[in-house]
Formats: structure tokens, sequence, C-alpha cells
């Protein structure tokens, strides 16, 4: 397996704190247990990835901190704010935006509006604006910044095609267009990876680290691509059955037995990790 | 208290048509997701099948036979030539509605053009007395509680749902076929993958709905005596005021519905007077609470997306 | 010849056409023409609610009930210029719109679909128990004179179509307006990824509440300018509530959800159709609604996406554009052969 060799990160390691902040989360759903007094930081700046075998509770973080999922303990506090307290649809204007593992596009949209409805919080007209024709100015605005973003992830030339029947690729893409339109300040990526081809894969990784330092973002991966993972990653937090197992730099994460363990088993164990 | 027991008799035959009736809206739901609104109106067609057949000399109990059989039939054609083309994972319910309004109309209106535009009598398939003037007639007694009795009607169509639900129990539980439909009825992606014929699998679902809705709809008809093209109307409202009750996913809970549906209905005509002249105030009202406060009913399972 | 130019022309021919009708057209048919307009209304109001918003109803017969007595009772009893009680009845139409769609977010797809239906039967009795109490009348007649031509050259019939026609298409500019607006394509969000639209920052429980009271408003306004086409208004008939829930519904998907010019070209198919099926063949009346459900389902079948939805394909085909085509068609779901785009205005 290649690593993806992406132009060398020009920002040093992150400074400025914690953004995001993960103390003592737990998640249960009936007699399941999801999450178990899971805690960890993210630095602003930083990229930080979750991994884990399947069903380590990764997307279950994911949804407790977008607010779809609610959390039966602990504490999410992100730029200093209690986010548990916050509703789902209020993680955008807190300055959280995530994708989703199997694109939640709008298909009834073009392109250019799923795009545009990512900014949504950058708006303020309503039904009655929106009515009587004063959303229009807006409008134009808008398209204007949004366009923006569709160019500097080359989508621009499908901008007035509706939002389906694309590539897969590209409909990540364009999903990560509609994420960094409301100025997010952590943005949350599902397995941005799955699906993607080799060159594809690269490409991402590049996109990601130019991204960060573009848009000033944090960022949070969930992804299954150790490859891409260690190579992009600042930080990586591993997790297996819900609770955390090592934490730390991709060198130290990689040579850590637990982590080989929780993949792939002990010498012993008649059947293999994922 | 003999009263209350009549009301609580009247109650049971007529839960045990609308849970019938409430079955087959269970079972289309179960293998199509979808609400069947025209089940009330195929019902009709196949009581009205039922009473022509009798008109050429069959006896009743035979002649709601062969209409089960050719309900099946029709069940299953109109689901692959009607029903399947505007349904598809994922897409808006709205023109499968539209469809099924469609339906509605046409198979009304088709009875009526193929059978009769007016209320036809209809002999009943279990002892009755017949009178000069009543040649169908009333319903014989079975058994005798106190004061009153319980008529052959009551016990026929009670009789009648105990066997349905025997049936469908052991042809659901027992039976490959019965595995087919659930697997189909919970994944229809993973049972296409294990080699089970979705496809096949969806007509049979419906046949078999179009099948109990035959009988449930020949029974009311042999209970009131007569079918006419506005029989079922009024009895698809209360079945599906007993499936929401249930849960729209519950077989048990839409028997369960039927019951507490019609003898709640019972009781509150008998005893309440201010009610009695409004019609279908209650089941719409069960439908709207149980939708609006436990979308789930009594029985039904909570089904979570996941993202 | 291009898109933008073929729109213009047709958009000129048809403003001609409809202005110029009530001088060519008998009373009886101007009356006709009024009924699709205010039935454009009402289904106006049903697509953005079902169409763009993905939110089924086949209970909007219920507040066209409301939109109308509260017009005829104004007007009636109260004694209110008919004009002034248009805005009065969109708003307690509005009200009750809020007062379902609150509920409403409990349930989804069909089930919706039961729950308004539900609300459509029941609405009347409510109606005619507080109508009771009130000791009024249920059916209310508004006298003639009441809505007479305000214009000497044009005669009545001629002054109601205009003014129906004219708020009508007010109201569907306004609905234009909106859905390529930023709450519009918050509508569009909602009806295709509900979570998804969530996480972008829309309050998806209030765009819904919102949709269900402005296509309340919508159907409200219907309703009272029918009582000035018809002059008559029934709370009481629950009939009459349930089939106009119904034709509304089939009104939208047949001229074409989530389309602007959908509404109008439904409604007037419906009007027509109801018109012409009624009594078509004699002695066999009952063959009518046989030929409505069968036209129903095949038209669903030639046009899954009605018929403004399937001309827009036409079109595309015949004028490709490189800009767009201000139709969003979809409501379907995620179909990728309906044409989604964008509108020329905006693109830089």
């Amino acid at each position: 397996m290649s690593s993806p060799d992406p132009a060398a990160p020009t920002t040093a390691p992150p400074t400025g704190g914690a953004l995001l902040e993960v103390a003592g989360v737990g998640v249960r759903f009936g007699g399941v247990v999801a999450l178990d007094g899971l805690t960890f930081e993210i630095q602003r700046g930083s990229i930080c990835a979750l991994i884990g075998p399947n069903g380590a509770g990764k997307t279950t973080l994911f949804n407790v901190i977008s607010r779809l999922y609610p959390a039966t303990s602990g504490s999410v506090t992100f730029d200093g704010r209690d986010l548990l307290k916050v509703p789902p649809h209020g993680i955008a204007r807190a300055g959280i935006a995530r994708t989703f593992q199997n694109v939640a596009l709008f298909p009834g949209l073009s392109v250019l509006d799923n795009v545009r409805v990512g900014a949504h919080t950058e708006g303020r007209v309503g039904f009655v604006r929106g009515l009587v024709g004063l959303g229009w100015p807006e409008n134009r605005r808008m398209a204007a910044e949004s366009m923006s973003i569709l160019e500097r992830l080359d989508l621009a030339h499908l901008a007035s095609r509706p939002a389906a029947g694309l590539p897969f690729g590209t409909l990540k893409r364009i999903e990560l267009a509609r994420a960094l339109a409301s100025r997010p300040k952590l943005l949350m990526l599902d397995e941005p990876a799955n699906g993607l081809t080799h060159a594809e894969v690269d490409e991402l990784a590049a996109t990601i680290h130019r991204l960060r330092d573009e848009f000033d973002l944090t960022v949070l991966l969930v992804e299954h691509h150790m490859a891409m993972v260690m190579a992009i990653s600042d930080h990586i937090v591993v997790l297996d059955f819900g609770r955390r197992i090592a934490e730390g730099p991709p060198e130290v994460v990689r040579n850590d037995p637990k982590v080989i363990e929780a993949y792939l088993g002990t010498a012993d164990d008649g059947d293999g990790g994922p | 208290m003999d009263l209350f027991i009549r009301y609580i008799l009247i109650g049971i035959g007529n839960g045990a048509v609308y849970a019938a009736l409430a079955l087959a809206l269970v079972l289309i739901y179960r293998t199509t997701g979808l609400l069947n609104l025209a089940q009330g109106e195929m019902a009709l067609f196949s009581a009205y099948l039922s009473w022509w057949f009798t008109t050429h000399g069959v006896p009743i109990g035979l002649a709601i036979a062969f209409s089960i059989l050719l309900s099946m039939i029709g069940g299953a054609v109109i689901e692959r030539v009607l029903i399947r083309p505007v349904t598809a994972p994922g897409k808006s319910h709205l023109n499968v509605l539209i469809v099924m309004l469609g339906m509605f109309l046409a198979i009304n209106a088709i009875s009526q053009l193929l059978f009769s535009t007016d209320a036809e009598p209809m002999p009943k398939p279990w002892p009755s007395v017949s009178s000069p003037g009543d040649p169908v007639g009333r319903s014989a007694r079975l058994l005798d509680i106190g004061n009153t009795s319980i008529s052959w009607a009551v016990g026929a169509l009670a009789l009648t749902l105990i066997g349905l639900c025997l049936f469908l129990y052991l042809l659901l539980q027992k039976t490959k076929l019965g595995l087919a439909l659930r697997a189909v009825a919970s994944n229809p992606a993973s049972a296409r993958m294990v080699g089970i014929n979705t496809s096949a699998m969806l007509m049979v679902g419906w046949a078999l709905a179009a099948g109990i809705g035959a009988l449930a709809g020949s029974m009311v008809a042999a209970d009131r005596g007569s079918v006419s093209p506005g029989l079922m109307t009024v009895v698809l409202v209360y079945a599906f005021a007993a499936a929401a009750l249930g849960g729209f996913d519950s077989p048990v809970g839409a028997v369960v519905g039927g019951m507490i549906v019609a003898i709640a209905e019972s009781l509150t005509i008998g005893y309440v007077d201010a009610l009695s002249t409004i019609e279908l105030v209650v089941p719409f009202a069960l439908i709207l609470l149980v939708l609006l406060v436990r979308p789930t009913g009594l029985f039904g399972r909570r089904v979570v997306e996941r993202v | 010849m291009n898109r933008t130019t073929v729109r213009v022309v047709v958009g000129v021919l048809v403003a001609i056409a409809v202005l110029y009708a009530p001088y060519y057209f008998e009373p009886v048919w101007n009356r006709e023409l009024s009924r699709a307009a205010y039935f454009a209304i009402a289904a106006m109001g049903l697509n953005l609610l079902t169409g763009f918003n993905g939110q089924i109803s086949i209970g909007h017969g219920a507040f066209f009930g409301v939109g109308a007595f509260t017009s005829a009772i104004l007007v009636d009893t109260h004694g209110w210029s008919f004009e002034a009680t248009i805005p009065a009845a969109a708003v307690l139409a509005a009200v009750v719109g809020v007062l379902v769609g609150i509920p409403a977010l409990r349930v989804k797809g069909l089930h919706l679909a039961l729950v308004t239906l539900g609300l459509a039967v029941l609405f009347p009795r409510v109606g005619q128990k507080y109508i009771d109490g009130a000791g009024g009348v249920a059916l209310v007649r508004p006298k003639r004179r009441e809505f007479d031509s305000l214009l000497s050259f044009l005669a009545d019939d001629q002054w109601q179509y205009l003014e129906t026609v004219l708020i009508a298409a007010l109201l569907f500019l306004l609905a234009w307006n909106l859905v390529r607006s930023r709450v519009g394509r918050a509508m569009i969000a909602v009806r295709d990824q509900e979570v998804a639209a969530s996480t972008v920052g829309i309050n998806v429980a209030r765009v819904k509440v919102g949709t269900f009271a402005l296509s309340a408003a919508y159907a409200g306004i219907a309703g009272a300018l029918s009582v000035m086409i018809d002059r008559a208004a029934d709370a009481t008939n629950p009939l009459l509530a349930f089939r106009n829930s119904i034709e509304f519904l089939v009104a939208v998907v047949i001229g074409g959800t989530a389309t602007i010019t959908g509404p109008a070209v439904g409604a007037l198919i419906l009007v027509l159709l109801r018109r012409h099926t009624d009594g078509l063949i004699e002695g066999k009346e009952v063959l009518s609604p046989a030929i409505f459900g069968a036209a129903l389902i095949t038209m669903i079948y030639v046009l899954p996406e009605g018929i403004v939805g399937g001309l827009g394909k036409l079109f595309g085909r015949l004028f490709p554009a490189r800009a767009a085509v201000p139709a969003t068609a979809g409501a379907a779901g995620p179909d990728p052969s309906t044409t989604t785009t964008t509108p020329t205005e905006e693109e830089p």
C-alpha cells in the first residue's frame, strides 16, 4: 500500500488550545453501550483522525458531536461552549460542518444550490422577505460566494446540474463544498476516502491539507484508509468497543500493541480483525 | 347487564370484520410499506363477486371460496401492474397515493358496472331464519347467555377471524413461503441477495391481502344481508383505525385494535346518545390520536433510520 | 431561438389569452375559468407543502373551507366588503395551518396523509358544533350585489374573473420568489434529506410548520375567492372538504409537483375534467368516476412528473440550456433523471 505523499504541511503543529473537548461521553441504546467514558481533545488547526474497527463507535461519536444522537453521559465543549445544549440545527451556527458516509446531498437542488444551502446560516431571508421578493440580492451574493467555493474544488462547471447522477467521488467533493459554505471552524468528514480510487485518495489528502490551510479549519475525520490517516493526521484517536484505547501522533499509534491487537487480534486468536 | 353483553357481542362481531380487513392492511404494509387506500373497494368487488356466484346457483360457502381465489389472483396482478411501476424505495409516496385513489374510484365504479348499482341480497354461510318478506333472513341463535343470545353471525365471524389468524400464523411462521415473505418485508435488498424472488413475494403479499379482504367483504355482506356500493367505505375507515391503534406493522395489533375499536364504537353508540349521529368521528379521531401521540400504536415497532 | 426567448413569448401569449378571455367567453365559461383560477391558488399552496416541502396533505379542503366560511360570514353577517375578507381568510387559515403543522411534525409520508385526511373529515363536524353553538347557519349564501363589478365597463362575471385571475397571478409570483430564495432552498432540502438539512443549520420544525401555515393561507384565500364565484360557503358538508382535498392533490400531481406552473395547469385540467365527465354517458353515471380513476392512473404512468414536469424535460431536449430551467422538479425523490437547475439570474 503506497503512502500518499501530499505537499508537506505548511503550518507548524497547531497552537491555540483545544477547539473540541470530549469528556467522559457515554451513549447507550437500550442495552447496547456504543460509547463508554470517551475523553479526548482536538487542538485548533489540527487534523485529527478517529480510527478503530467496525462498530467501535466512531460514527456514534460523530453523531453525538453533530447532535443527531443524545449523549447519555459526559460533556462536549466546543469553542468554549457546552455543545450538548445546542439543538441539531444549531451546530452550523456554532461553527461545525460535517459530511456523511453515504453522501447526503439534496438531489432536488442543483450543485450550486446545494452549496448555497450549506451557507444557510449566513443568510437572513425568511418566509416573508422571500415571498415579497426581497431575497434576490442575498441570492446573488450567496451565489457568488458559493461559486468561488466550487471553483476552489474544481466543480464550477457542474454548478447548474442537479446534484445527482454524478460520479461518487464528485458527489463527495460537492458535499465537501457544501460543508465549507458555512465557514466552519471544525470540519467533520465521515469516511471521506470511502469508495475513492487510489488517485482520488491522494488528491483527497492534498485537498484536506490545502483546505485546512486556506480556510483556517480544524479537521476531524473518521477513516479506515490507514495510509491516508497516517499521512495527513496530526493526531489520532483509536476507539474499540466505545472506548479510547490509544491516542497520539501517527508514529506512536501505528506501533501501539493495543491498536494492532484491536485490528488484527492477538497471535492466539483464531479469527482476524476486520 | 344484558344490554352490556349485547353491545359487547355486537362489538365482537364487527371487530372480527374490522380486524380481518386490518390484517389485510397490515400485510400490505409489512410487505411493501404502503397503506392501501383501495383495500375496502377491492373487498367490495370481491363481495359482489361472491354474490354473483350465488346468483348462478353456487352455494354461498363455495361462492366465497371462489371469490377468495379469484381475488388473490387479482391482488397479485394489481401489485405487478398498477403498484410496482410507481413504487421504489426512497421515492415519495405521492404517485402511489394518486394511483390508489384512482383505484379506489375505478374499482368501485367497475364493481357497479359489472355487477350491480343496487343493494343485492347476500345469503349467509351460517344458519339463518328466514321469514316472508325477508328471504335472506336473520342469523339464527347460537347460544344463550342470560337473557340475551349469541347469534350465529357473531359466532361465525369470530370463528372466521380465529381461523384466519391461525392460517396466517402457520403460513408466516411455519412455512418457507412465510419465511420468504417476512424476509422481503424486513429487508428486500438482502432478501434478493439470498435468492428470494422479491418480485414474486410482493405479489404474494398483495394476493394474500386481497384474499383476506375478499373474506372480510363477503362476511360483512353476509352479516348485513346485502352487498351495496357503499358497503366497505365505512368499514375501511374502521379498519384503518384498528391498524393504526395496533401498529401498522403488527398483525396481533390489528386483531386487538379491531376488537377495541369495534367494542368502543358499540358501547359509545349504545350509551352516549349525542355521539350516535356522528358517523366516523370515533375512528378518525382515534386515528388522529394514535398517529400523533404514539405513531407506533400499541404493538408496532419503532423504526430508527440510520444516518 | 434560445430558452429565454421561448419562455417570454409563451408567457406573453398566455397572458394575452388570459386577459382577453372574459370578453370572448360567455359568463358560464368565465365562471368555470374563475373556478380554475381559485383552484390553482389552492393547488399552488398544496404544492408548496407537498411538492417543495415533501409533506403529503389530503386535508387542504379543510383550510379551503375555513377561508370560504370566514369570508362568507364576514360579508354576510358583518357587512365587510368582500376584498377585505381575503386577508382575514388567509390569516385564519394560516392559524389553523400552524395548529395542524405542529402535530404533523411527528408523522411522515402516508401516515401524514392519513392524519390530514382525518382532519379534512373531522373539520366539518367540528365546524358544525361551533356553528350550532353560536346559533349560526351552516350554509351561508351572501347576496349577489356584494360582488358587483366596480368598473363600469366590466360585467359582474368578467370583473370577478379578472379579480380572481389577478390575485392568482400575484400569489404565483410570490410563490416563485419564495422558492428561489433561501427559505425555498431550505424547504426543498428538508424534503430531500431532513437530517442533512438540520446539519447545515436549517431549523426543520420551523420550516415545516411555516410551510404548512403558508400553504394553508393559500388554500384559505382560494376558499374566500370561491365565495365570490360560487356565492356559497358550506361549512358542514364533509363530502365537500374531502372531495376538494383529493382534487387539490390530484391537480398538483397531474400538473407537476414542485413546479411553479404545474398547479395552474393541473387546476385547469381538473375543472375541465369535472365538467366533462359528469354525466358523460347517459344512464351510466357511475362511469364517470371510473373514467376519472382510470385517467388518473394512466396519467401517472405516462407522465410521472406531471404535465409541466414532463414538458420541462421535452423542453430541455429541444432547447438545451447552457444556463438553466427555473423549475425544481423532483418531489418524487432522488431521481437523477429529472431536470433540476438554478435560474439564470443568479449565475455570475
